[in-house]
């Protein structure tokens, strides 16, 4: 009877060996398993490799792999030359196993009927490191390891028990098992062959098994960079271990898992990789997103020969798989290891910017200007937790409670908690039509209006479209065309991201907990809720930007902590461009653009923050002022030009161009200074301890020290510029010129937010060096003031709506949309504030605005810089106001106004159900209109008052008696007889018998012609068209150039060219143009195989 | 100059940056508070009988409380006075109480005064109502009620409102004083009244509620019927919707004679009355009407040529009227021409003048609205020629404390000329001018235009009126 043991060869790869190779062999010679042959197989050309072999091992035999592959190429060619083993031990060239290792890898192989075994794997520099004790894999092919990085050996995982993968670098393989498999899959060069050959193995039925008696220390010379991977054939270049870690386990679960589980995994992780993209763009981590689309790419090339290898492992399947996912663990783990990471150690650390192993970033983040969510929250301040890896030793409690990066953590969700309460019934339920939420209709006729050669607001207008479309069709392309969730979108993210920005802006100077404060203390200012509740989106949107906006203007103005050096000459759109002065230029000017177009008013407020600032820094005596204010001009100038529809307009309309940043509201319903300081300018933050926030922010002025002083300098008098320009407008002391009161108030809340949390940094740095005195009490209130400051926001929260009006207008009046009104248009006046979309001005507190065939619509959100032919309209109103008429509904005719409605408030007013905020329009108003002979008011229409017009023309008509140029509406006769175009369409129809002259009051009259006239127009009181006609089909045509349109393309073309230059080739979308850097490919050469 | 010296340096500027954000919260609030209040200035408020500027693009009048058809016992003549240098069109629509409905445009020239009689175009229905559209501006319109007994003039509505009141009249047994309510909007409106008899309190009867008025139409109700024996009548008018223009119209028994008056929008606690005469055989009394629920104190100046006279001093409950005779008195003598103001010491008053025939063979009654603090306050009236009848004076009445220059001018086709030896007077401080018909001369006829440098009351008077000699305020001009 044969007695012997069952033979072994040791396959010992080895790529570029170094002096572990010797230590490795050195190693098994000294086994203690007698049947045990060495084999070595080298995977590039190496003349010395027979010497030094055979300088350790003498009896080992030596080969080179005559074909460019990994670690299982050459094993599969090792085991072409090999017969008659009973196992494999397939090594690594760089580990070094205990002499009785093979011993019990074997004897654990027959205990457990095991195919492949594993041993307990240390690291080769300290031997109670664990480095491997097997490894288990989820559904998406992510390695799992079954201990913490640097864990000690003490024992604990020292039962043999089943794995799901046996970790490369020594590995016991029954020969028959790994034969039967085909060997490995030579297309893995390395980092997952191991999961592959695993899977098979686990599908074929066999048994694997971890035997920690067997140990073996591992150097891991390839995680750690020490060996270059041999370039795949047909790439350019040797991927990187997070690529080809990728790439494989993609191919390893397209090739092992069955149709339905590859369907459904497929489908999952293509989400995930989907959201890890977005994580990684957002995060500046481009490498990791080249990383898996290249994982998609490589599959789609790959998927003829996956296809092959999925009919081979078909071919030997005995295990379903659902059994197989029994054995793996659940869930997607490396999104549960993002979000464990994201909650211990911040967004950077999730997303692997730096290892929270490694040092411990400083107090102080450098005041580099990146972009991520970490930077504004986490900070390794931990002291009071330990860390799930339990490395964190506990420092001593005190004055920094509250200040780790899990308590941080905490205290912002529940801020984003509080919020979210607060605007719950602003999530699912409808919007009313207040402020700017007028119905936006879908998303192709929001871009039809970026591009509309002819807006329809007030009597028609041929400007280009208002830039605020272009924002808006692109909010709504990022919504897939959802254009009520791109209003809400911007409605409730824009807050949450100004607290953000605004944590972000005292990020160099203060810990995580004063920024933490900062950021609840922005939420906590009215003027954020009330922006909400006003359904101003310009406004709030505004709020959202200026944090960010206030951060380049120090930038530029190179005020403390914002004074480092700008970045070198750099190409444009190179790596780095952006740190440039220009690039920080154009980053401002394309962020004003793109958010002015909303509320173009934001120009005036980042100019008085511009202005403000360097008054505050020249009192600090810091900054670079002079240049600074220069570089912000560019900035500005910049985003003049970026919004060059709206600049094109407000050039034309000459001094009525200023309307464009906001109309004049009623002094009267309008909150004083200190109403304004408080941000009391809608319902929410009227209180007494709504005092408490402002308060707070002297606290820095007082106590600050250092770039905190200086940096409180700045933002306090940023904010004093725009409070000061806010309270001059509120009181109508600029005339027409009347910027968007709560854009303007922005600058002010970010200053009040940010000297708040300053005040909180300034206690916690800047005091513990002095004397106890009466600055740690100034700190003390100022903290227990901001706290308390916060009870206003959080009582508001109850609401659930920031008290928005859950009725508008669109609902108290539908029946304007009667189909009786259609080709007439509806007469909006009141406080601008009142008038849903936008409107123009007539006196501080009396705006205008139409409405086509009913109520506002998309065409009315944003009214073009000047009225064309508006003065058929404010000069009747006028002059009903001074009493000199008493027929304004005849004045009013030719512009087919059918209803006038006054608003008195921001929405109607129902007792009991919902309130709105008063305002008031001037008092002659009403008293005016319903003196007026040809006006019917109608009873009973709550906060609006409305007036039917007697004798309204359409604004397509026709009649019979010819119309004189020279006539005006004060003529009755001129008024008289027009019937609407008989027609379902306004624009075009049949002309009744008998009527001679088609009437179209469509301004500008010039654009219109008339298809079917049977002569030339004529003017008609001075701003409408005439054309003879006679019985038949006409039509209105538009036949104005598409300027506009070449306006609108030119400025997204704009947009766009900034964007790319701005991210440059190595952030955002590099990680799908970016192609590997060539390397000169070294073929390898074929040696002699050489036998000792 | 290294970061840690330059911060330093910002830390040396603490009080800097602290006094600058002082000096600019300071500034800001400063500022505020020197820019004034933000409260909203109240809707202004314009004379009920405001005659339109020249340059307006159209105006509007509203007449009323004149009869029509047979038996008519308050036929009306319309007055429409054109001051401008243009010819102006109007059209004036007339609207019976029994839905009869006319209308017709005319041509006032320049500076001339044109008429129509509503009568001559509608002939059903009792009373009725006129609105007159004026194609412009500039143009005064009145209306005056012929009696067997003589005329009542009053100026026509510019305006509409919600409420209106009248005082000075009686229901008492015989007299029928009737309320017309016109509505010239293209809104329905909807008004009750109340009314106040003499020291009894008020009265809403369930007739005189809830009365609608369609639009261009006129309503009117019989008061005797309501409320009868009111020897000292005041009659409050409240418009629920809408807004109406209210007008009394008083009927004495035969010889039958009638007044008629436009109402006053508002109540007021200061009124002025510019000119009155103490015509011979008539009592001449200031009544005071308190719709109010607080007691008033009232106490009536009269101001003769010669100066000032001892005040009488009322107190008058809530809803009560009292009726303060001027003349005969004998404090007033007879025949002399005065003028008087009304102040009450709470929320407001309304206050005309009554004037009644004492003498047995007739029963004539005259009233006259005082004026209010808005129209006092004009500067620029229209005193339109009494048609028909003769000027027996115009009085200029300055209560400020400071004196006042008058211009007067008479219009005389497509200019103005000065209105004879009165072309230019200053009125002292609370003193009254009267211009004498010899004094106007040559232009006693016409129509005259006073221009003031401050506050002023203007009337006229005119002989021929019931009883005795009529009052007719001047109309403000916009």
């Amino acid at each position: 009877m044969d007695t012997r043991a069952p033979s072994v060869v040791a396959v010992v790869v080895t790529t570029d060996p170094d002096a572990h190779l010797e230590a490795t062999l050195s190693s098994l010679v000294a086994q203690d398993y007698d049947e045990l042959s060495i084999l070595v197989m080298g995977t590039r050309p190496e003349l010395t490799l027979n010497a030094r072999v055979a300088a350790v091992a003498p009896g080992a035999f030596v080969a080179v792999c005559d074909t460019a592959g990994g670690f299982g190429a050459a094993v599969n060619q090792a085991l072409a030359m090999v017969e008659g083993s009973s196992f494999l031990l397939l090594c690594h060239d760089d580990v070094v196993l205990e002499p009785d290792a093979v011993h019990l890898l074997v004897e654990e192989a027959f205990r457990s009927n095991a195919g492949i075994v594993t041993p307990k794997v240390v690291s080769i520099d300290d031997a109670s490191v664990l480095l491997h004790v097997g490894q288990g894999v989820d559904r998406y092919g992510t390695i799992i390891e079954r201990v913490q990085p640097g864990e000690v050996d003490q024992g604990q995982h020292d039962a043999v028990r089943d794995v799901f993968v046996a970790p490369g670098g020594v590995t016991l393989v029954r020969d028959d098992l790994l034969r039967s498999l085909g060997g490995y899959d030579p297309r893995y060069l390395a980092m997952g062959d191991d999961l592959e050959l695993c899977w098979r193995a686990r599908l074929a039925g066999a048994r694997i098994v971890c035997a920690p008696q067997a140990v073996v220390a591992h150097a891991e010379r390839l995680a750690a960079g020490a060996i270059s991977l041999t370039v795949p054939e047909g790439e350019h270049a040797a991927p990187t271990l997070s690529r080809l870690r990728r790439r494989n386990e993609l191919r390893t679960i397209i090739i092992c898992w069955g149709l339905f589980q590859r369907t459904i995994t497929l489908a999952m992780l293509a989400v995930l990789n989907l959201l890890e993209i977005i994580i990684s763009v957002t995060g500046g981590d481009a490498e990791r997103a080249v990383d898996i689309r290249e994982s998609w790419r490589v599959w789609f090339r790959e998927r003829k020969e996956d296809r092959a290898a999925r009919n081979r492992v078909k071919a030997l399947r005995t295990v379903s798989d659902r059994s197989i996912r029994s054995l793996q663990t659940r869930g997607a783990t490396r999104a549960r290891i993002f979000v464990a990471t994201l909650a211990h150690h911040g967004f950077d650390a999730a997303r692997g910017a730096w290892s929270p192993l490694a040092e411990e970033p400083s107090t102080e983040a450098a005041p580099e200007l990146t972009a991520s969510f970490g930077g504004a929250f986490s900070e390794d301040e931990g002291f009071d937790e330990l860390d799930d890896l339990g490395r964190r030793g506990r420092r001593a409690h005190g004055r920094r409670r509250l200040a780790s990066p899990r308590a941080v953590l905490v205290l912002t969700v529940a801020l984003a908690i509080v919020f979210l309460i607060g605007s719950r019934n602003l999530m699912g339920a409808r919007l009313p039509m207040i402020g700017q939420l007028v119905p936006l209709g879908s998303w192709s006729s929001v871009w039809h209006r970026v591009f509309a050669s002819w807006q329809p607001a007030g009597l028609g207008n041929g400007a280009p479209g208002h830039p605020g479309y272009l924002t808006l069709g692109l909010v709504g392309t990022v919504t897939l065309g959802q254009m009520g969730f791109a209003v809400r979108l911007i409605l409730l993210t824009s807050l949450p991201l100004g607290a953000l920005g605004t944590a972000r802006l005292i990020a160099p100077v203060a810990s995580a907990r004063a920024r933490l404060l900062a950021a609840a203390a922005f939420f906590g200012l009215a003027l954020g809720v009330n922006s909400i509740a006003g359904g101003d989106l310009g406004a709030v949107a505004a709020l959202g930007a200026m944090p960010f906006v206030i951060r380049r203007v120090l930038r530029l103005l190179a005020i403390p902590p914002f004074d480092v050096p700008f970045d070198g000459p750099v190409s444009i759109a190179a790596r780095g461009w952006r740190r440039t002065v220009a690039g920080q230029i154009v980053a401002l000017g394309l962020l004003l653009g793109f958010v002015g177009a909303l509320s173009p008013a934001l120009l005036v407020a980042t100019a008085l923050v511009a202005l403000g600032g360097a008054v505050g820094a020249w009192l600090a005596r810091a900054g670079n002022r002079g240049a600074g204010l220069a570089r912000v001009g560019a900035a500005l100038g910049l985003a003049v030009v970026l919004l060059a529809p709206l600049t094109i307009q407000a050039v034309a309309a000459g001094a009525q161009g200023l309307a464009i940043f906001g109309v004049p509201q009623g002094p009267w319903s309008t909150a004083g200074p200190w109403g304004l300081l408080r941000f009391a300018v809608g319902p929410n933050g009227d209180g007494i301890l709504t005092w408490l926030l402002p308060l707070a922010a002297v606290v820095p002025l007082l106590i600050a020290r250092k770039e905190r002083l200086a940096l409180a300098a700045s933002v306090a008098g940023a904010g004093a510029a725009a409070l000061a320009l806010a309270v001059v407008v509120a009181h109508g002391g600029l005339g027409p010129f009347a910027p968007d009161l709560l854009v303007l108030l922005a600058p002010v809340a970010v200053g009040v937010a940010a000297l708040v949390g300053l005040g909180l940094a300034a206690f916690e740095i800047d005091l513990p060096g002095v004397d106890f005195g009466w600055r740690q009490v100034v700190g003390l209130l100022g903290v227990a003031a901001a706290l308390v400051g916060l009870i206003p926001f959080v009582v508001d929260a109850g609401n659930g709506r920031w008290h928005m009006p859950t009725s508008g207008y669109g609902d108290a009046l539908s029946f304007l949309n009667a189909p009786a009104k259609t080709g007439h248009r509806v007469l909006w006046l009141g406080d601008p504030r009142g008038i849903p979309g936008g409107s123009w001005g007539i006196h501080p507190g009396l705006a205008w605005a139409t409405s086509t065939d009913g109520l506002p619509t998309a065409a009315n959100l944003f009214a073009p810089a000047a009225a064309t032919g508006g003065s058929a309209i404010t000069v009747p109103i006028t002059t009903a106001l001074e009493g000199n008429t008493v027929h304004l509904g005849q004045l009013l005719a030719p512009t087919g106004i059918s209803q006038i409605v006054v608003v008195t408030s921001t929405a109607p007013t129902l007792p009991g159900i919902s309130t709105a905020e008063s305002v008031a329009p001037p008092a002659g108003l009403l008293p005016a209109l319903r003196h007026q002979l040809d006006l019917q008011e109608i009873p009973g229409s709550g906060s609006a008052v409305i007036f039917d017009v007697a004798g309204s023309m359409p604004v397509v008509a026709t009649r019979r008696a010819p119309l004189s140029s020279s006539l005006t509406p004060s003529f009755e006769l001129a008024t008289q007889g027009w019937r609407s175009l008989v027609g379902s369409n306004p624009l075009a129809g049949q002309v009744r018998a008998g009527d001679r002259t088609a009437f179209a009051g469509r301004a500008p009259a010039s654009d219109f012609s008339l298809q079917g006239s049977t002569g030339t127009s004529s003017s008609a009181f001075g701003w409408a068209q005439t054309w003879p006609v006679r019985n038949g089909q006409v039509s209105l045509r538009l036949s104005a150039l598409p300027v506009d349109a070449l306006v609108a393309v030119f400025t997204m073309i704009a947009w766009l060219a900034l964007v790319l230059c701005l991210i440059g080739r190595h952030r955002w979308l590099d990680w799908w143009w970016r192609r590997p850097k060539h390397v000169p490919h070294l073929d390898p050469v074929e040696l002699e195989e050489q036998l000792p | 100059m290294s970061d840690h010296r330059r911060l330093a340096r910002a830390e040396l500027q603490r009080p800097a940056i602290v006094g600058g954000l002082a000096v600019a919260l300071a500034a800001i609030g400063i500022g505020a508070w020197a820019v004034g209040g933000t409260a909203q200035a109240t809707a202004p408020v314009q004379p009920s009988t405001l005659v339109a500027s020249a340059t307006a693009e159209t105006s509007q009048f509203t007449c009323g409380g004149f009869s029509v058809g047979a038996g008519s016992v308050a036929h009306a003549t319309i007055s429409m006075v054109n001051t401008t240098g243009a010819t102006v069109r109007a059209t004036v629509a007339i609207a019976s109480d029994a839905g009869a409905r006319a209308a017709t445009t005319i041509e006032v020239a320049p500076g001339s005064t044109a008429s129509i009689q509503p009568g001559d175009m509608v002939s059903s229905g009792h009373f009725a109502a006129a609105t007159v559209l004026v194609h412009g501006g500039g143009v005064a319109v009145t209306e005056r009620i012929d009696g067997s007994n003589g005329v009542s003039d009053t100026p026509c509505s510019s305006t509409t409102s919600s409420s209106w009141y009248f005082a000075g009249n009686s229901s008492a047994k015989g007299q029928d004083p009737v309320v017309t309510l016109v509505n010239p909007s293209s809104t329905p409106a909807v008004a009750g009244m109340t009314f106040i008899t003499g020291a009894n309190g008020a009265a809403t009867p369930q007739g005189a509620q809830g009365l609608v008025i369609g639009p261009q139409s006129a309503i009117s109700v019989h008061v005797a019927s309501l409320v009868p024996h009111g020897g000292e009548l005041a009659t409050l008018v409240q418009a629920t919707q809408g807004s109406v223009v209210a007008f009394m119209t008083q009927i004495s028994p035969g010889p039958v004679a009638s007044a008629v008056t436009l109402g006053e929008p508002s109540v007021e606690s200061s009124w002025l009355l510019p000119r009155a005469v103490a015509t011979p055989g008539a009592s001449v009394a200031v009544q005071v009407a308190n719709p109010t629920s607080s007691v008033q104190q009232v106490s009536v100046h009269v101001r003769l040529v010669s100066g000032w006279v001892a005040p009488w001093t009322v107190s008058i409950d809530p809803f009560t009227v009292a009726s303060i005779p001027t003349a005969p008195s004998s404090r007033v003598p007879a025949g002399s021409v005065y003028a008087a103001t009304v102040h009450a010491s709470g929320p407001g008053v309304v206050a005309f003048l009554a004037t009644t025939d004492t003498t047995a063979s007739s029963s004539g009654w005259g009233i006259t609205p005082l004026v209010d603090a808005t129209a006092a306050g004009w500067g620029h009236w229209v005193v339109p020629a009494p048609a028909g009848v003769v000027r027996s004076g115009v009085s200029l009445f300055n209560e400020a404390s400071s004196p006042v220059s008058v211009t007067i001018r008479a219009v005389v086709g497509a200019s103005t000329t000065a209105a004879g030896q009165a072309g230019s007077v200053t009125v002292a401080p609370r003193s009254v001018t009267t211009l004498s018909s010899t004094q106007l001369k040559p232009s006693n006829g016409s129509t005259l235009e006073v221009t003031s440098s401050g506050p002023l009351a203007v009337a006229q008077s005119f002989f021929g009126a019931d009883p005795g000699v009529g009052t007719l305020n001047a109309m403000p001009l916009g």
